[in-house]
């Protein structure tokens, strides 16, 4: 009976196989951008659990898949440089040839040239389908394709192949994204030692407690002496409350919106959040409302590995280990309505024919965000102070404010 | 039984509150023209106990004759220790949060704050004619002995094991519970036996 039990459980729980590999922009290696992989997976029996891409910069994307016994199903998995894919048991290393290419120029599949183009030494021109052109580009995903061609609907609309050679003899610089290793974004970040929040909230609590303990015990006990248990009491009882009312999370973020608003169409938001703790959190997890990537300080990555967890709108990150004075940052972009800032500007800084002008220029918030001005441009730093933000959510929150945010207005 | 008249107190309570929250308002405000080194959140629990038991060694015993002259038995002036502990409570958890120590940390810092604020209570009640001994006692073990053994230290020189176990700041900031809970039971024991011994015994 029991070894029955074993085989049927055995048998439920057959391992899925991972039939192909491929990278959604071709067989290109630009390691610091998102690189969507589609991943063919079948199972003799029904499955479900996790589809993990394993970066080499040390931590892993995943995403969770069910199978049906006997189906192929074709996933679409978010990955950053990614060494291998594993499901199950199964692991299979993602393709090496690489070419190299000067451009990338995606072509929905449903244009009636899409399968005319044919890739040259420094053009590669990668078909993808309607599905998933929908699922990817929205998301910021195709962020390492120079161009992506579309019958309709945001990308380069190009109806004739006579639009899409002259939009690709129009391409200029590679549209700058957030990079998975930025240096200077690094010497931008935050400070460490205390939680903003814990450190107010302990010297408001401790100037309100001596200045009720001194009404309490000098004033009201020493008039009504009758009253001076209770007073007593009542002056423990508000360091209980207090107690009960302070941040309890270790951790705090630190984010920024930075919104590059292109001479026409819709603008889009970058946005890093620096993730710090106070004290040592083996295993933290945080829900961000987009898609983000982790940014390292340099091309090593991490050491200690944690998941970053996809679904359809936001993801999660999961299991990643902090530790004081050690944060961690991730950013992603979104597509945003055109707005200018608003009020005033802290710090203006103009870029005519890729020289900046002004002693703004030296800024720090300059020297991140110039790759995104480009040659003729300006950012502005709206004027103003740290806001308090509820975007990010996490058991080990204590905290969350934003910085003020940037607007890049670029020219043509 | 006569209790100790707790709103009759209330200068002690006041120093007591008043010199823990001063001392975390000054360490945290940026008032002085420096940042404090232990003002740090890794620091701050050992910060504010260290202020908590620096209060117990030497302003505490000040405060025993004035409640005893209140007809209060000496026994019963642990009753104003639970107090001040209590009212202390709410910043020393809100420090140990700040730090991330654990319950147990609370538990033996307590246990050695209300072992030497009993060995206090006791001299002050019993042998009050050694109270400046008791001082010198305390700058001794608690101040010129871990300095003198850090500059041994620095010097190339190995502390002496037993300093561990005999200064209270340093038992109370050290890593290994030992030191606190051994120092906590041999000072407790002491103020305990203190209190309790008869007045006239202890006089003669």
């Amino acid at each position: 009976m029991t070894v029955v039990l074993t085989l049927l459980l055995a048998l439920q729980s057959g391992d899925p196989k991972i039939e192909k590999v491929e990278r959604l922009l071709g067989d290109v290696n630009r390691p610091l951008l998102w690189t969507p992989l589609k991943v063919t997976l079948t199972s003799a029996s029904d499955f479900s659990g996790d589809l993990v891409a394993r970066s080499r910069f040390g931590f892993s994307v995943a995403r969770a898949v069910t199978l049906r016994a006997g189906n192929h199903e074709t996933i679409l998995l978010p990955a950053l440089d990614p060494e291998e894919v594993v499901v199950g048991k199964a692991t299979a290393k993602v393709p090496k040839d690489f070419v190299r290419p000067d451009r990338i120029v995606l072509v929905d599949a449903r244009l009636p040239y899409a399968g005319d183009l044919v890739s040259t030494a420094q053009v590669l021109y990668q078909k993808i389908s309607a599905e998933d052109l929908e699922k990817t580009l929205p998301r910021g995903l195709l962020e390492a394709a120079d161009l992506v061609l579309v019958k309709e609907g945001p990308g380069s609309v190009a109806a004739t192949r006579e639009e899409a050679e002259r939009a690709i003899a129009a391409l200029k610089e590679h549209a700058p994204s957030l990079e998975a290793v930025d240096g200077p974004l690094w010497v931008h970040a935050p400070p460490s030692g205390w939680v903003p929040a814990k450190r107010t909230w302990t010297l408001f609590f401790a100037t309100m407690y001596a200045f009720a303990a001194f009404v309490a015990l000098a004033v009201v006990a020493k008039r009504f002496p009758k009253f001076g248990l209770a007073c007593a009491g009542a002056v423990a009882l508000l360091g209980i409350v207090g107690y009960w009312q302070f941040p309890r999370g270790q951790a705090w973020v630190v984010g920024q919106a930075v919104t590059v608003l292109p001479p026409a169409g819709a603008a889009q938001e970058q946005r890093t959040w620096f993730v710090h703790s106070a004290a040592l959190i083996p295993a933290a997890s945080f829900d961000f409302p987009r898609l983000v990537k982790p940014i390292f300080p340099t091309m090593a990555g991490t050491d200690d590995p944690f998941t970053l967890r996809v679904n359809d709108r936001g993801c999660s990150v999961e299991g990643l280990k902090l530790l004081p004075g050690r944060p961690a940052c991730f950013g992603g972009g979104e597509g945003v309505a055109a707005s200018e800032p608003s009020g005033p500007a802290a710090l203006t800084v103009l870029v005519k024919g890729g020289e900046a002008e002004g002693l703004a220029a030296r800024s720090e918030e300059f020297q991140v965000w110039k790759r995104f001005v480009g040659r003729e441009g300006r950012l502005t730093v709206a004027a103003g102070s740290d806001r308090p933000a509820a975007r990010v959510k996490s058991a080990d929150l204590a905290d969350e404010h934003e910085r003020p945010p940037i607007f890049i207005r670029t020219q043509p | 039984m006569t209790f100790p008249p707790l709103h009759k107190s209330a200068a002690l309570h006041l120093a007591w509150i008043g010199g823990l929250c001063g001392a975390i308002i000054l360490m945290l405000a940026d008032l002085l023209p420096y940042r404090l080194p232990f003002a740090a959140p890794d620091k701050f629990f050992a910060a504010v106990l260290s202020l908590e038991l620096f209060f117990v060694l030497l302003v505490w015993p000040l405060f025993v004759p004035s409640l005893l002259r209140e007809g209060v038995p000496p026994p019963m002036i642990l009753i104003q220790v639970a107090a001040l502990l209590l009212f202390g409570l709410p910043l020393l958890l809100i420090a140990a949060n700040v730090t991330g120590v654990d319950g147990g940390s609370v538990l033996r810092g307590q246990a050695l704050v209300a072992a030497l604020a009993a060995l206090g209570a006791g001299m002050a009640a019993r042998l009050r004619a050694a109270l400046p001994w008791y001082f010198l006692a305390v700058f001794w073990i608690a101040a010129a002995h871990p300095f003198w053994s850090f500059l041994g230290d620095q010097m190339g020189a190995a502390s002496p094991g037993f300093s561990v176990y005999l200064s209270p700041f340093w038992g109370a900031v050290t890593d290994s519970p030992a030191p606190a809970w051994v120092q906590a039971a041999l000072y407790g024991l002491a103020g305990v036996v203190l209190l309790a011994l008869p007045a006239r015994k202890a006089a003669a």
